[in-house]
């Protein structure tokens, strides 16, 4: 009985969200809308489970006859160990662990039906599908079979009734005591490419398995999501609140409209409190732990400057909110994450202010919004299209915001700018040849995904940066987001942009295009290493001894040497397979400076030259505009070493030696 | 009174062997010197004419230093290690000085020489061994109780708690293991005393005297050790602020920072012998009798 009340009251809020979204004003669309959604959910809040339905409507944008339709069931993978996520994770994401005793701990979402308008009843259509590994008891894909062909540019309405059980927090999402953070939380359909979209050849669906090291792909569409929980809940959500609706038994059901987004999540707990702020026309909420309120300004200082960032350096932020959530200290799982115009950040009671990890993660969650959520790349295929692009501009506005080499950090005498961290995130790997950065995220071998994804692809693009210049850069950004905000970009669409931009701002400078510059550093595993090798200042003597000359046998002596002169020969290396052009900075003892341009292609370069003066030093890119150099220490070198850093780092040792001592001694 | 007494008293006993501790301290920096200077060669030739390095000499460079160590970890590491075994070492070290300073201080009338010293330390160094061995095991099985009582209690406040709550706990934690390593070091230093002045074989009674005298007296021990806690904590913020003032960016100033350093490294040592000075002290002052206590010794 209690069901049957609970069913009619969910299909009558479908029913009120629905004509809502029907009467909403209908501003242009940004996007191709192919996924919409309508969605009440209710959340029962001791059991952590989310009764729900779901009116899809998706559209065929292509010119085949689609047969049956792919959707993702994210929730599944928390469903037991034998799921491709639970297998390839080990249990874990970002080292929180599940808790496997716990039958709570454990979560899934399950169909119990699907009916088209008409009132055709597809569910048992369905079947678990495993496309990228074949593990059978894998079930975060399934396949719908229609009961017609749908034809391009037809429309099909799906009535989707489904029940999410919320895992227990440790991989973004679910609970922890009366906090929830419901993301991918209910059915989405995969992205039906064709031949237009990124590299499809035919069309056929792109609806991956959920691996350890993915993220997520879908659709834009608007999404009318009506959450029903006990009053006592403050929620935060996706899109703009459009109402509070007080219900006599207790619950409070909030109805939110996101328009042009990929994906939407909610959170709710009895603990936020809400700050409200504003930049521009857009609003800023942050949902506060209580124990984190004083750490409110830098939540919205760090969305700030990057709101103002991205606004300056890329393009306009095109939604009317953004939230950002503070998950108390048992859920951080569910912190460090994105969502379009929703965003997790992550923090600590008395984090310093010298400890920027609050506005690092703030900032690049937020980038998200434009690195996924604008440029909807597949971050199943493609990871570093989102996060390393988006690790790229985190270092950009940190190291403006908070000092090139502070931006990061500085405390108690260590400091580190953002961009320096994201570089030593490559730089330190100790096989930074393990693969390229182009492959699918859970084609990464142990430890290479975050490395590879995220500080190399970063570290790439500063070095695009060096060599084009930021100006060239940044209208190559800004072109790439204007062309492609919306739609589904890949890596051949980038560097198509590139090469577009490099030619029309530098003719010929670096040859027809960049495809040189991709093949070696997105396409190859080998490093860009180039060395100082040598210095040589050889005396020219002058002749000695008997010659033969004209008047006949004559003696010759060196004599005094006032102002002798020198033939100095610099040599550089290029031990890393990567070629790049690099700036060869020479100086010489009299202060003079001559700046040498080197192709980078040989294994070795002289550069020699003749002279009353020595060469006294000579460095390799001297503006430090190839950071993909995976060792700067061996780029310079100088005829006149200085003893006195070292005798520094030795004092140091003896201090801290002699300090460590004393401190053991009091054991006794 | 006692304490005052105690603790003014205490460094004088310290200053009075300054040369000892002077001696103390020069065979602590030879140690440390025989890791340092092997440590400064090695770092030069891997890196000595590479300019990049230099950026280290005028302030932390994050970038210098990580290129640093992916290429050199692995030499800096094996020096890292070697630390711990100096440690070990200065442990038994410090158990056999202590003994000579403590001849000392019963022996100053007749000028603690060098020679006294040493003869001192050989002589005590078996019974002091033995006595921190028996420290030791007593700190292990009072510490594990704790442990386990309070990794409990976190482990169940985990799942549901804040952070100011835990770390209350933890700070609760923190506070409870030093106050019974503190309880136990003052025991242990009492007991030295008595091993010395009594010249007892007896170790573990000497213990067991040494914790009823310490606990029958904690008003009056805990604010003594607190005050010599307090110089020590001020001597290292003095220290501290100079090191921050001096910089070390160039060859003098490294200078400047080395004397520096070895003058906080001295200090520490004469903060050590402070410490067994005023335990000495105290434990002299108890032992003396009131002239009420004499006359009835006398009448009796």
């Amino acid at each position: 009985m209690l069901k049957k009340q609970a069913a009619c009251i969910l299909i009558l809020l479908v029913i009120f969200c629905s004509s809502i979204s029907a009467g909403m004003s209908d501003k242009e669309p940004l996007s191709p809308r192919i996924a919409n959604y309508t969605i009440s959910a209710k959340l029962d809040a001791s059991r952590k489970i989310i009764n729900g339905q779901e009116i899809l409507r998706w559209r065929n944008t292509s010119n085949n006859r689609i047969e049956e339709m792919q959707f993702h069931l994210y929730l599944n993978a928390f469903k037991n160990n034998r799921s491709t996520f639970m297998k390839e994770s080990g249990g874990q994401l970002r080292s929180i662990y599940i808790d496997t005793d716990d039958k709570n701990s454990w979560g899934f979402i399950d169909i119990y039906s699907v009916k088209k308008a008409d009132g055709t009843d597809l569910t048992s259509g369905i079947r678990y599908i495993q496309p990228d590994d074949g593990n059978a008891e894998d079930q975060t894909v399934i396949s719908l079979q229609l009961d017609k062909p749908l034809d391009p540019g037809e429309e099909i309405t799906l009535n989707i009734g489904f029940q999410s059980k919320l895992p227990r927090i440790f991989a973004r999402t679910g609970f922890a005591e009366n906090y929830f953070f419901a993301g991918q939380w209910f059915p989405k359909p995969g992205i039906y490419e064709y031949p237009g979209i990124r590299y499809a050849e035919k069309g056929m669906w792109n609806c991956h398995q959920f691996h350890a090291n993915s993220e997520f792909y879908a659709d834009f569409g608007v999404y009318d999501v009506s959450i029903t929980l006990p009053s006592d809940y403050i929620v935060g959500a996706v899109g703009e609140l459009q109402k509070i609706q007080k219900n006599s038994d207790g619950t409070t059901t909030h109805i939110y409209r996101a328009e042009d987004v990929v994906d939407f999540a909610w959170t709710a707990s009895q603990r936020f409190i809400p700050v409200e702020d504003k930049w521009q026309d857009v609003k800023i909420i942050v949902l506060l732990q209580p124990e984190h309120f004083a750490q409110a300004g830098r939540h919205i200082i760090a969305v700030k400057q990057a709101l103002s960032y991205f606004d300056k350096h890329l393009g306009k932020y095109p939604y009317p909110t953004i939230t950002i959530v503070d998950p108390p200290l048992n859920a951080l799982g569910s912190a460090g994450m994105e969502y379009p115009s929703l965003i997790t950040a992550g923090t600590i009671w008395g984090l310093p202010e010298g400890i920027r990890f609050l506005e690092m993660v703030t900032v690049h969650e937020f980038g998200h919004n434009y690195f996924m959520g604008l440029l909807a790349s597949n971050e199943f295929e493609e990871a570093f299209l989102d996060e390393g692009f988006n690790q790229y501009y985190e270092t950009r506005i940190m190291d403006q915001a908070y000092g090139r080499k502070t931006g990061y950090i500085d405390f108690w005498g260590f400091r580190a700018g953002d961009f320096e961290i994201s570089r030593q995130m490559y730089a330190a790997m100790s096989n930074p040849k393990i693969a390229e950065i182009v492959r699918p995220a859970w084609g990464y071998s142990a430890g290479g995904y975050g490395p590879l994804s995220y500080g190399k692809t970063a570290v790439v693009l500063k070095t695009l940066e060096g060599l084009v210049g930021i100006k060239t850069m940044d209208e190559i950004m800004k072109t790439y987001f204007e062309r492609w905000k919306f739609r589904h970009p890949s890596l051949k669409d980038f560097i198509s942009v590139v090469n577009e931009i490099t030619n029309k701002n530098h003719g010929t400078a670096f040859g027809s295009g960049m495809d040189w510059f991709f093949s070696q550093t997105f396409y190859g595993s080998d490093i860009c290493d180039y060395k100082l090798s040598s210095i040589k200042n050889n005396k020219i003597v002058r002749l000695t001894g008997y010659f033969e000359g004209k008047s006949g046998r004559q003696f010759s002596s060196k004599g005094k040497e006032d102002n002798p002169e020198y033939e100095s020969v610099v040599t550089a290396a290029r031990i890393g397979e990567i070629k790049l052009p690099v700036d060869v900075l020479v100086h010489f003892e009299d202060g003079r400076e001559v700046n040498e341009k080197w192709d980078g292609q040989s294994r070795t370069k002289e550069f020699r030259y003749k002279g009353r003066s020595k060469v006294l030093w000579a460095k390799i890119d001297p503006a430090e505009k190839i950071p993909l150099d995976i060792d700067r220490i061996n780029n310079s070198m100088t005829t006149e070493p200085e003893g006195g850093v070292f005798a520094k780092y030795a004092a140091k040792l003896l201090f801290w030696l002699e300090n460590v001592m004393l401190s053991f001694s009091i054991l006794f | 009174m006692n304490t005052l007494k105690s603790f003014s008293g205490g460094f004088r006993k310290a200053a009075d062997v300054k040369k000892t501790i002077a001696v103390i301290y020069f065979i602590t920096l030879l140690l440390g010197l025989a890791l340092a200077i092997p440590f400064e060669s090695q770092i030069s030739k891997a890196a000595g004419s590479r300019m990049q390095i230099y950026s280290l000499l005028k302030d932390f460079d994050f970038t210098a230093y990580g290129d640093f160590m992916n290429f050199h970890s692995e030499l800096v590491n094996s020096f890292l290690s070697v630390i711990t075994w100096f440690a070990v070492f200065y442990i038994l070290f410090t158990i056999f000085f202590t003994g000579g300073i403590l001849r000392q201080f019963t022996h100053t009338e007749l000028h603690p020489g060098i020679r006294n010293f040493f003869s001192g330390s050989a002589e005590f160094f078996s019974r002091f061994f033995r006595l921190a061995f028996y420290i030791l095991l007593l700190q292990f099985a009072c510490f594990l109780p704790i442990a386990i009582i309070f990794s409990i209690l976190f482990n169940a406040m985990q799942k549901s708690s804040a952070e100011p709550a835990l770390f209350t706990l933890l700070a609760v934690w923190f506070s409870v293991h030093l106050l019974v390593f503190l309880l136990l070091t003052i025991v242990s230093d009492f007991a030295k005393v008595r091993i010395v002045k009594k010249d007892s074989e007896k170790v573990w009674m000497e213990i067991k005297t040494s914790f009823s005298f310490v606990i029958k007296r904690l008003h009056k021990l805990l604010p003594l050790y607190f005050m010599i806690i307090a110089v020590f904590i001020a001597g290292t913020a003095v220290y501290l602020a100079g090191d921050s003032l001096i910089g070390a960016y160039n060859n003098p100033t490294v200078l400047l920072m080395l004397i520096i350093q070895q003058i906080y490294i001295f200090f520490r040592l004469f903060i050590k012998t402070w410490i067994l000075g005023s335990v000495y002290m105290f434990e002299s002052v108890q032992e003396e009798k009131s002239p009420a206590e004499l006359r009835e010794e006398y009448v009796n």
